[in-house]
């Protein structure tokens, strides 16, 4: 019978410990939905089963005024259910409420989605656009890995065999920030078929200070395109120039190199980008625009 | 042994590691509301509802659901007392063939636990990872707010 063993460590270490002793054919499973399909397809060898769910300092996040530090073992269901008021919150609640099913989200976590880097993995994309950090673990040691050396390409990742991802951690900028994913998908439930994220701050509360654009499913990893950032900066968040604008979709759509597959064709990729990008930098705009005139409103009854 | 909470009885099954909670659930305890119809996560028949939440029964080893209390559609009803939400599937015609009944009903349940008061857009998104390949999506919706307002009723009683 085709069958496999499973082990259940209670910490991290353990966790790291039994990798390092059994190698490649050993995986590691959090919420399974990616890994039970792959070996029921019989995609890949499976000796070992390290099952992540049983770890509770895996599944505790935290948040200090300058960073938000996710569990790899969240589920997305558990993220998408939070209801914070923060900028960040808000765009990590919206973009798991939109993945996959509800039934998958109560499973899923956000580690595994970033693992398994699809090339459409939503979490890889925003996360990405936050300039997240992975912090992983090995007997060995542990290090911190940026999204950008993180992502290696489709369905790769720069983790070595005996690597595991703990945390993710997300800098908390000290200017006014807002952030947006947007994505086109055949089905409310279906993955992908091109996304972006931005993130955008601001100094004075009326234009871009800092831009972050992100294409996702587009590329074999998260495209980040520095020229597209470059050309919002300085843009007035109320009424972003038209001709900036169309000048930074067009540069962050250079980023991509998009491939045509059984959800659309490459030309529909390059084409859709280009809008999606753009809706991204409106909403995150119109987001810190509304946010600053709050604190404005804010200060200005203080003064009174 | 792995120990199993199962509509609030508890079990202590020898199982595989392979074995998936659909899988145990079915042919170990012999409750076969739990549907398998496409067994990759896509379909939602097999929808169980864990710690209260809606779950993909199909993609799930048994073995991760161990000290998790489970909830199948036996659970939720007994024949002569039906569960608002199932006595609502018959009079509003919810169903055919009933093959994705049980998982949709159990992802009402979740969706009535937190909200109460849904709208029939909010049902529709709740029930978004359900196929029904009889297309009887507009009597579901309906069905599911008319447990809504039942169970409201009752409440009021």
């Amino acid at each position: 019978m085709r069958t496999f063993k499973y082990l259940r460590p209670a910490t991290v270490g353990e966790a790291c410990e039994m990798k390092a002793e059994l190698g490649r054919e050993a995986r590691f499973l959090a919420g399974g939905t990616d890994l039970m399909l792959e070996w029921r397809r019989g995609a890949a060898p499976l000796s070992h089963v390290i099952d992540l769910s049983f770890i509770l300092e895996m599944r505790a996040g935290a948040v200090t005024p300058r960073e938000l530090r996710l569990a790899a073992a969240e589920t997305l269901g558990g993220l998408a259910a939070a209801d914070g008021d923060q900028w960040w919150a808000r765009v990590l609640a919206s973009t798991a409420a939109r993945m996959a099913t509800p039934q998958l989200r109560t499973l899923a976590t956000v580690g595994g989605n970033v693992c398994h880097a699809s090339p459409c993995a939503d979490m890889a994309i925003v996360l990405s656009a936050l300039d997240a950090v992975m912090a992983v673990a090995a007997t060995r040691g542990s290090r911190t890995l940026a999204a950008a050396e993180f992502f290696v390409g489709v369905n790769q990742t720069a983790l070595a065999a005996d690597e595991m991802l703990t945390a993710i951690s997300v800098p908390l900028p000290a200017e006014q920030t807002a952030a947006a994913y947007q994505r086109v998908t055949r089905t409310g439930v279906d993955l992908a078929q091109a996304s972006a994220a931005v993130r955008l701050s601001s100094e004075d509360g009326s234009t871009i200070s800092d831009a972050r654009v992100v294409i996702g499913a587009c590329a074999p990893a998260p495209a980040r395109s520095r020229e597209a950032e470059q050309a919002l900066l300085g843009l007035s968040l109320a009424a972003p120039d038209e001709k900036a604008l169309d000048e930074a979709s067009r540069l962050a759509e250079r980023a991509t190199s998009p491939i045509s597959d059984v959800r659309c064709s490459a030309d529909y990729r390059h084409r859709v980008s280009r809008v999606l990008v753009r809706r991204a930098v409106l909403e995150a705009a119109a987001a810190l625009a509304q946010g600053a005139a709050a604190i404005r409103r804010e200060r200005a009854k203080r003064e009174v | 042994m792995a120990h199993f909470h199962v509509n609030g009885q508890r079990h202590e099954l020898e199982i595989e590691p392979h074995e998936t909670l659909a899988e145990v659930l079915r042919e170990r305890l012999g409750l076969h509301g739990v549907r398998v119809s496409c067994g990759e996560g896509e379909c939602g028949s097999c929808t169980v509802l864990l710690d209260g939440l809606p779950a993909t029964s199909c993609l799930m080893l048994a073995l991760q659901a161990e000290g998790r209390e489970i909830t199948t559609i036996e659970g939720l009803g007994t024949e002569d007392d039906l569960h608002p939400l199932q006595q609502a599937f018959i009079d509003e015609q919810g169903f055919q063939c009933g093959v994705c009944t049980p998982g949709i009903i159990l992802s009402s349940k979740a969706l009535l636990d937190g909200n109460p008061h849904p709208t029939a857009d909010e049902v529709a998104t709740a029930l978004s990872g359900h196929v029904c390949r009889c297309g009887a999506y507009t009597q579901i919706v309906r069905s599911v707010l008319r447990a809504a307002d039942e169970m409201e009723a009752a409440d009021e009683r």
